[in-house]
Order: structure tokens, then C-alpha cells, then sequence
């Protein structure tokens, strides 16, 4: 019994993770419409600066993320408005290929600059755990698991209580009608993609203790990002946080009972499964994300 | 259609190919051309950490052969390429040979590239020194100039049972046949060819392997791998792990408070510097059989041990970090490429190498792991051998084999975390 | 604009004679090597046109339909000793079977949606073939022994390659070519353009949406073939890796999505692009070859977002106007 427990714990703290990483992820594709290829870069980007400030500095990650965050927010709007605006208006495909291409640009310029050596964060508390029971609960990983709770219903409810919230959500729903409105959608759409790099910037300092980083380190993390935000319905953020989280659970429960090499190849089965059953998502609008064709 | 096409363009090739050595032959300071290597690693990529590592140590040494006068007077050349998939691979081969005018090779880090680069190699003529790329099939390819100087995923997976059953079995008090092993590794053609060696090795020792498991180096939790491992509770776990999967595995096993009785790593992650930055002081007590890191200073000809001050000096200056395990590899690779086949052979031709590789007999200590050089008719070096490191006070020290030997091994039976 | 048949047909077999005479041209290994490559990529990318061009349906999945290809003839050809001039055609049976299920499966979704569902089916066979070991050899992949055989498929001389690549693009063309111009051709496009419109008229487009993404497969299963059979090497990562599916569609839009001619010039400039770069950049730092190549695709992506073959097209042809 206890076995179940400790997985289900484990695989919730995993989950936490991809969560944090997806939030951000899900909150782009769902306003502006563009698959991020580059998220994962900028996760590793976070994790770089966490590394240096407390390597060269000795600032402590979580005081980093002040620094950090900001840097990521920023970042983002000059990406949106150097790459992603200008490309708005072109065939999806186009941005869908920017982002790509961008992510090949960063994970090299990453290694031009700092090779491709892992690189740790160090700190005494990494490995810190409590023991309840017969179980084992590390400290870091409830910090993530909260903090990525936190972000993400903080996130919730700022675009569900404050007036930009409010003009995110109508420009994800509309565009045009948001215009007519009197939303300046530019600056909305600039807005969400610094904020979504900002989050993924809080992922990649909270992530700096548990992870070696080095210019991969994001693409590896990523890809389990985009089946998250598929799951979870696209553009919905308790959507992510749901389907990261189950994630999480069955690849613990997979990778225990199954065996580790098994976990993706579960994970993705369950996906095409979900999608041929619900293609719009766990928590999805209803009819959204299908075509009504034949 | 295609056989009558390309007739043409094959008299071409050759005729250019004919046409190469009148053309360098009748340049008259040809004492002076400098020898051209074509290195070929996956400098960009998810390899490209061993890659880079492995291409630094190679570089150094032919720094050090060149500022000692290069070979027969003539320098020597490093040219690099990017091997960052088989492909790639193929084309930096081709690319260096027909742009460049390399015809000798040095690789390659992973087996799929030192598999196809090696083959290109040979396809044109060329001369293909391998170092690192262990697939143990990679010498019964009938090739005639393509030698590894490295060890086989066999070579580079028994030293850990042995080590089991001969030094840790007794340490711990218990019997080689009734010893619980538990075996982990990833699941690239690395993990699952070095830990198929070891499982067979430990099958002939008559130790018994209570789980195999295997999982992607990408991973981000190895938590149900931790829990298995303590259902089990084996007395020692065998691993072949890379780096970030080698950390998350130690940090999890912390964090669950768990510990077998002893860890042994069978390379590549747990003879890395950044094992030991990442998990501090947790590092002491893991062992790590693989290439040798050193080797016993008296068991090294004097020769090898001014070489290796020369090597760690240079590295350190160049690159601000102290080499490890995969660079002295590399090291001791461009070393004996440039010193004992460049140098002794009649010219810098593959058929004249080929055969300096077959004559080649360079004694065990020559080299500062403590290799020598000798192949078999297959081209496989026969005294490379694998050795095991112990993380003592945050360094690797050699523990075995003898001949390697540096120091005893210490914390076993593993203490608790806290106490390491 | 009405030009006969005949002066139609000019411009692309003096293009193709062009493409045939390249490796005679540069007949050095590495450049015949490239050439190889940029072939096979462009009938890859060719038969990802079909469906990804002319239908709009973006799959970042094909990889696994190459990856089939390769590794259902090597397969067969290892163990059983079958041709891979038959198992291409297995190969390419087993993938537009795939194709049928993941299209009926996927097929009414929208756009970001089929993109990360064909992502996720990449991501599927990609890792089931690293983990059929008995089968795939797993990550270290199947090596094909060089014993040339004209009836196997293996060539000693490498051109021979340079010139069954360029076959399949021009047959790969001459197919787009036909079902552009056929009423599947029109069926797709309509539906690309405006789905509600199609659906209006009456085009029934989801039969013919799955029926082209499984000829798509099943072609590009046929590269995956010929891929195992040039490198002699099948490995998960080099055959199935998501890189491949990127670029195949990377080489059909820099060349101009849903045209017969794009892919091709996609390929080539992408490919010139790689060699350029790996020339001149090759001995630098590590990692500046791909950095200078990214910011190329970046800034031909922003330049010319229709692709590049729609964008010198109008160009001449704003030209030619200004002349007349």
C-alpha cells in the first residue's frame, strides 16, 4: 500500500514540474495561436542565469528569480516583437518554423558560448527531505509542486480578475471582435509572450537546484511540454496543470510496474488515445479544436 | 539506366584520385606540407559533451607532438568535424577528405558515428584511428585500415563484476554466488551494449542479477526506478548512466534515503567532473569502472609520466578545467596515433600506417592511462584495458586493476548519506 | 499565359537536365555526397508536399513513415534475405496503412491540434523502435553489410545513389504534378483555403484528405528505403527523429508550400546553405556552422514567408510587365 503512495507522490512532484514548464507554454498557444518550438530555450536560458549569479555571485536561486523572471519577461517581448509579430499574419506553418529555427539558433548560440558542459546549481538543501511515515518527501520538489500551483492559479486568476486578464481572454477568443473593442491587440499578444517566457523563467530557476544544465537541457524537457498542452486542452491553463500532473502519475506507476524504458512510449499512446476520444482536450472548449467537415 | 550514367563521372573520380599524388609529388617543399587528421566527434548535439571532451584531448596532444618538433619534422594538422549524427558524420568525412586532403581520421565518441565514419573512411582509402566508439562489432567489419585503439562495449563492461567479485564480494563479507546485483542502465547502443557485458561477465563469475533496467537518458525522474531498486534491495548496482541521469539517480536515491551496500558506474557519467559539482560530498564512495583515468606512477615508463604533468599542465591552461577521464582519452588517442603510428611508419599513407599499426608493440605504461599498443589481425588494440576509479575526498583515484592502483578502497560497505 | 503543352513541359525537363548534369559537374565525394542528400530530402519533401502543401495538413510525423521504410526493408532484407526492391514496397504499404488510422483519427482536427497529434505519432514509433530490440536492434540500430548488388539495391560507387535520389524526385514531381492538376488536386486546395466552402459545394474532402496522406507515406516510405540502402545504416534517431519531419517541411515552405516545384528548390537551397556553412565555418568554434544556419532559415522564413520559389516567380513577373 505504502508503494502506491510513495508513487502517487512521486509522479504528483514530476507532474508539478511539467506543469510549471506547460503553463506558460499552453498560455501562448492558446492566445496567439503559435506553437513555441523555442519554450524549452528559454527554460534553459533561466536555468543559465540562476547557474551564473550563483556561481560568480552566490545569490541563492530562489533570490534569483527576482533578477531572472524580469530578464525572461523581457526577453520575450523583444522575441515577439522581432520574430513573432512580423510573422503574424503569414501562413501558420511560417511562425511554426521561426520558433523552430529559433530554438536551433539558441541551443547553438548556448553552446558557442558556454559548450556544452553540464553545469549544477549546488545547494545544500537539493537533496533535503522529511520522512512521514514510511515515506520519503523531498523539500525542493514540494516547493515546485506549490509554486507551480501558485503560479498557475495565480495566473487564472489574473486573466480572470484584472482588466488585461480580461482583454487576453477576449483576444484569444477573437481577434478581430477584440480590435473592435478598442483592444490594442499587438500589445496584448506582446504581453502574453513575455508573460509565458517569464513563466518558463520561474520553471528554469525552480528547476536550477534539481537539474544539470547545458544548451539541450530545454529541448529534452519540452516535448512532454507540448503533450501536456495538447491533453490539457489547448489555451487552458487548469487543463495543463491537470494533464501534467496526470503525466506525472502514470509515467511513476508506468516506470514502476512496466519499467522505465516504457514511460514515453505509455505516455504518448495515452495521448493519441485522449485525442481520438476528446480531440479537444481534457478541459478544452467543446468543439474548438474539431473541424466541422467530412 | 544508372549502370551506363555513371561511367563517366566514376572515370572522373578516379582519374582525379590518380591525379592527387603527382599533384602533392611534385611540390617541392614536400618535407615541409604538414600531416592532415581529420577529427571526427559530435561537437554540437546531445553527445557533443563526451564529443568535445574527448576532441580537447586529442588536440592537446597533437599541440604537444607539434611543439615537440611534429613528426619527422613535419607538423601535424587537426582539422575538426562535426559528427553530431551519422549523417553528419559522413558528410565531415567526405568533406575533409575531397576539401582538405585528409586521408587519416581519428573518432568518434558514439559507436553510430564511429561505425559510419570509419566505414567512409575505408571507402576512400583512408586511415581511421578510433578511440572511444565501443560497439563490439565495430572491428569484424573485414576493414583494412581501421583500428580502434579502445576499448569494446565487453572490454569496457567486465571490469565491474570482476571488481564485484573479487574486491567488494569480500569486503562485504559475502559470497560472489549469493551476491544481489542489480544492473541500470539507459537506453542508447552505450547503456545497453556496456551493461549486456556486464550481465555477461557476471553470469560467468556466477553472480546472480536480480533486475535489469533500462530508461532514457532524457529523463527527468528516475523516482520509480529509486523504488524498485529499494523492493529489491541489492547489495551492488551496476550502472551505465550519462551525466545528467548519473546526478538525477544519486540525488533521488538521497532523497529517498536509500543506498545499496556499493555503487559501481561502468562509465561514461560517474568518471565526469560534473558528477562530483553537482552532488558534493555525496559523490565519495561511488565507484566508476571505465577508461582509465591514471595510471599507478610506478607502473608508467618515465616517459608517460613527464607526458602526463606535460598533458594536465596544457589542458588546465587551455581550458580552465582539470581533465578527466573521457580527455585524457582522448589524449592518450592523438598521442599514440601521432608518436607511434605517424612516427614509425614509411610514409603517411594509409598502407604504410596500416602496417606501422600492425607492427606496432608498445608496452602496457607507455601511455599515461597505462595502455600500450598492440592489435590483433582485426585491427582491436589488445592492451587497452578498462580500469575502476573510486570518488575519494571528491577526486577519482584508480583502485584497480593493480597496475593502475593509486590507492585502497574506502566506504565499503557505502555509509549513510549524511556520513560520506 | 496559354502557352501549348509542349513549352509547358520545358521549363522542368531543362530543369531536371540541369539537376542531372550537377554531379558530373562537381564530382568530388563530399559535393556528390550533398547532392545525394539534398535529392533524397527534396523527393522526401516532395511526397510531405502532398499532403502538408496541397491539403495544409502540417504533419511534423513523417519522420516515422521514412523511419518505416528504412527499417521494414532492412528487416526484411537482414532476415529474410527479401530485396529491398520488394520491401521498399512493403515498407511503403505498411506506412500508408499507418497513415489510413492516424488520418481517420486525426483528420477533423484543426490545425495546431493535427500538428501535435502527428507530432505525438512521430514521437510513438520513434521510441517503440528503440525499444524493439528483437527487431530494430534498438538504439544501436542495423548496419547492412557492403556487399554490392545491383538486385539489392547496393551500389559500390555512390553516384549510382546521386542518380535513383534525382528518379525519385522527378517521379515524386511528375505525380504532383498529376494530382495537382486532377479534381483531388482542386478537392484539397479548396479545402486548405476555406473549409466551410468546401464543405458548401459539396467536396466530400476527408476521403481524399487521407487518401493523399497515405500516397504521402507510402512515398516517403520509399526515400526511407532508399536512405537504408545509401548509408547502409538504420539507427531510431537519424531515420525517426523529429528533425527529419522538421526539415521536410522546412525544405516545401523555404521553396514555396503546395507548389510541385518548391520542394525541390527548398532542398537544394537548404542544402547549399549546409555546405557553405559547414565549408567555411566547419573548423570554428563548435556549434557556429548550425548558429549561422539557424539565423539563415530565420531570416528567409521573415523575407520570403510564401517561400522563396513564389517570391523570385513574382518577381520576374512583376519584371516582365515593367518590360512590356
Amino acid at each position: 500500500m505504502d508503494i502506491y503512495v510513495q508513487l502517487a507522490l512521486s509522479g504528483l512532484f514530476i507532474g508539478g514540474v511539467y506543469a510549471l514548464i506547460s503553463v506558460g507554454l499552453t498560455l501562448v498557444f492558446g492566445v496567439l495561436r503559435v506553437v513555441n518550438f523555442a519554450h524549452g530555450e528559454y527554460l534553459t536560458i533561466a536555468m543559465y542565469l540562476t547557474y551564473f549569479m550563483f556561481q560568480r555571485v552566490g545569490i541563492d536561486p530562489f533570490v534569483a528569480s527576482i533578477a531572472v523572471v524580469p530578464l525572461l519577461f523581457v526577453l520575450g517581448l523583444l522575441t515577439e516583437r522581432l520574430l513573432i509579430r512580423p510573422t503574424l499574419e503569414a501562413p501558420h506553418v511560417v511562425q511554426v518554423f521561426v520558433t523552430f529555427a529559433l530554438s536551433l539558433f539558441l541551443q547553438n548560440l548556448l553552446l558557442t558560448l558556454f559548450t556544452s558542459d553540464f553545469r549544477t546549481v549546488r545547494t545544500s538543501y537539493a537533496t533535503a527531505a522529511f520522512q512521514i511515515g514510511p515515506l520519503y518527501v523531498s523539500w525542493l520538489r514540494v516547493a515546485v509542486f506549490v509554486v507551480a500551483l501558485a503560479l498557475a492559479g495565480g495566473l487564472a486568476a489574473f486573466l480572470k480578475y484584472t482588466y488585461m486578464g480580461s482583454a487576453i481572454r477576449a483576444t484569444a477568443q477573437d481577434r478581430r471582435s477584440a480590435r473592435l473593442v478598442g483592444i490594442n491587440v499587438d500589445w496584448i499578444y506582446a504581453v502574453t509572450f513575455a508573460l509565458g517566457c517569464a513563466l518558463v523563467g520561474a520553471a528554469g530557476v525552480l528547476l536550477s537546484p534539481l537539474y544539470p544544465v547545458n544548451p539541450y537541457t530545454g529541448a529534452d524537457m519540452i516535448l512532454i511540454s507540448f503533450v501536456i498542452v495538447v491533453l490539457g486542452g489547448m489555451g487552458s491553463i487548469a487543463g495543463a496543470v491537470i494533464a501534467g500532473l496526470l503525466i506525472g502519475v502514470v509515467e511513476s506507476f508506468t516506470g514502476y510496474f512496466a519499467g522505465g524504458e516504457l514511460k514515453q512510449l505509455v505516455y504518448f499512446v495515452l495521448f493519441m488515445v485522449v485525442l481520438a476520444l476528446r480531440p479537444n482536450g481534457l478541459l478544452g472548449r467543446k468543439g474548438a479544436e474539431v473541424m466541422d467537415v467530412t | 539506366m544508372s549502370q551506363s550514367k555513371h561511367r563517366l563521372p566514376r572515370r572522373k573520380v578516379l582519374g582525379f584520385l590518380a591525379a592527387a599524388p603527382v599533384v602533392l609529388a611534385v611540390r617541392p617543399s614536400f618535407a615541409q606540407e604538414p600531416i592532415k587528421i581529420g577529427g571526427i566527434f559530435p561537437l554540437t548535439g546531445g553527445n557533443s559533451v563526451f564529443g568535445n571532451q574527448n576532441f580537447q584531448g586529442v588536440e592537446t596532444a597533437i599541440d604537444l607532438i607539434n611543439d615537440r618538433g611534429g613528426v619527422k619534422g613535419r607538423k601535424i594538422q587537426l582539422f575538426k568535424g562535426d559528427g553530431n549524427s551519422p549523417q553528419a558524420a559522413i558528410s565531415e568525412t567526405n568533406r575533409l577528405a575531397s576539401r582538405e586532403g585528409v586521408k587519416i581520421f581519428v573518432g568518434s565518441s558514439t559507436s553510430a558515428v564511429g561505425m559510419v565514419a570509419s566505414q567512409e573512411a575505408e571507402r576512400n582509402g583512408a586511415f581511421y584511428w578510433e578511440g572511444m566508439a565501443v560497439a563490439n562489432n565495430y572491428t569484424e567489419r573485414d576493414f583494412k585500415s581501421v583500428f580502434r585503439m579502445g576499448l569494446s562495449a565487453a572490454g569496457l563492461g567486465q571490469p565491474a563484476p570482476l571488481y564485484v567479485a573479487e574486491v567488494l564480494a569480500p569486503m562485504l563479507k559475502i559470497e560472489p554466488k549469493n551476491l544481489k546485483v542489480a544492473v541500470v542502465a539507459e537506453d542508447s547502443a552505450f547503456g545497453v551494449d556496456v551493461s549486456k557485458a556486464a550481465i555477461d561477465q557476471a553470469d560467468k563469475l556466477g553472480i546472480k542479477i536480480g533486475l535489469r533496467e533500462l530508461y532514457s537518458a532524457k529523463t527527468t525522474d528516475l523516482s520509480a526506478l529509486v523504488l524498485k531498486l529499494r523492493a529489491l534491495d541489492p547489495d551492488v548496482i551496476i550502472a551505465t548512466q550519462f551525466i545528467n541521469d548519473a546526478i538525477l539517480l544519486q540525488r533521488q536515491m538521497k532523497e529517498m534515503n536509500y543506498s545499496p551496500k556499493a555503487f559501481v558506474g561502468t562509465s561514461a557519467g560517474h568518471s565526469t567532473l560534473s558528477l562530483a559539482e553537482a552532488i558534493g560530498k555525496d559523490v565519495n564512495g561511488i565507484f566508476s569502472s571505465s577508461f582509465p583515468l591514471e595510471a599507478n606512477v610506478n607502473s608508467l615508463a618515465p616517459e608517460a609520466r613527464a607526458d602526463r604533468e606535460e598533458f594536465v599542465k596544457r589542458y588546465e591552461a587551455k581550458y580552465k578545467v582539470m581533465p578527466a577521464v573521457q580527455e585524457s582519452l582522448g589524449f592518450v588517442v592523438g598521442l599514440a596515433l601521432a608518436r607511434d603510428i605517424l612516427g614509425k611508419a614509411a610514409s603517411d599513407g594509409a598502407a604504410d600506417l596500416r602496417e606501422a599499426a600492425l607492427k606496432a608493440d608498445v608496452p602496457a605504461g607507455s601511455y599515461i592511462n597505462g595502455w600500450g599498443l598492440k592489435f590483433d589481425e582485426k585491427g582491436q588494440n589488445q592492451r587497452a584495458f578498462g580500469s575502476v576509479v573510486q570518488w575519494q575526498n571528491q577526486k577519482m583515484i584508480s583502485v584497480y586493476p593493480a597496475a593502475n592502483k593509486v590507492q585502497d578502497p574506502v566506504m565499503v560497505p557505502l555509509p549513510a548519506w549524511n556520513a560520506r | 499565359m496559354t502557352n501549348s503543352p509542349l513549352s509547358a513541359l520545358l521549363p522542368p525537363i531543362a530543369g531536371f537536365a540541369a539537376l542531372a548534369a550537377l554531379p558530373l559537374v562537381f564530382s568530388d565525394a563530399f559535393l556528390v555526397a550533398a547532392l545525394t542528400l539534398a535529392f533524397l530530402s527534396a523527393a522526401a519533401s516532395l511526397a510531405w508536399n502532398l499532403s502538408g502543401g496541397y491539403a495544409g495538413q502540417l504533419s511534423l510525423g513523417h519522420a516515422a513513415f521514412y523511419g518505416i521504410g528504412a527499417y521494414v526493408s532492412t528487416i526484411l532484407f537482414l532476415k529474410a534475405g527479401i530485396s529491398p526492391l520488394i520491401g521498399m514496397w512493403l515498407g511503403a504499404i505498411v506506412s500508408a496503412i499507418c497513415a489510413v488510422f492516424l488520418g481517420a483519427v486525426t483528420m477533423r482536427l484543426k490545425g495546431s491540434f493535427f500538428v501535435m497529434s502527428t507530432l505525438a505519432f512521430g514521437a510513438v514509433v520513434h521510441i517503440s523502435a528503440i525499444n524493439l530490440r528483437d527487431f530494430t536492434g534498438g538504439a544501436s540500430g542495423l548496419a547492412i553489410p557492403l556487399r554490392p548488388n545491383p538486385a539489392n539495391l547496393i551500389f559500390a560507387d555512390k553516384m549510382v545513389y546521386t542518380y535513383i535520389a534525382l528518379a525519385l524526385v522527378i517521379v515524386f514531381y511528375v505525380i504532383t504534378r498529376l494530382i495537382a492538376a486532377s479534381k483531388v488536386g482542386y478537392g484539397l486546395v479548396a479545402f486548405r483555403e476555406n473549409h466551410d466552402a468546401a464543405r458548401a459545394l459539396g467536396i466530400r474532402t476527408l476521403p481524399l484528405r487521407i487518401g493523399v496522406f497515405a500516397l504521402s507515406a507510402g512515398l516517403i516510405s520509399i526515400c526511407g528505403t532508399v536512405h537504408a540502402q545509401y548509408y547502409l545504416y538504420v539507427d531510431p534517431d537519424s531515420v525517426m527523429g523529429l528533425n527529419l519531419s522538421l526539415n521536410f517541411a522546412l525544405m516545401a515552405i523555404v521553396g514555396g508550400l503546395g507548389t510541385a516545384y518548391g520542394p525541390i528548390v527548398g532542398a537544394l537551397l537548404v542544402s547549399i546553405v549546409s555546405v557553405v556553412m559547414q565549408v567555411y565555418l566547419g573548423d570554428q568554434i563548435s556549434g557556429l556552422t548550425q548558429l549561422a544556419y539557424a539565423a539563415i532559415v530565420i531570416l528567409v522564413l521573415m523575407a520570403a514567408p510564401n517561400g522563396l520559389g513564389p517570391l523570385t516567380h513574382a518577381f520576374l513577373k512583376r519584371r516582365a510587365a515593367w518590360r512590356s
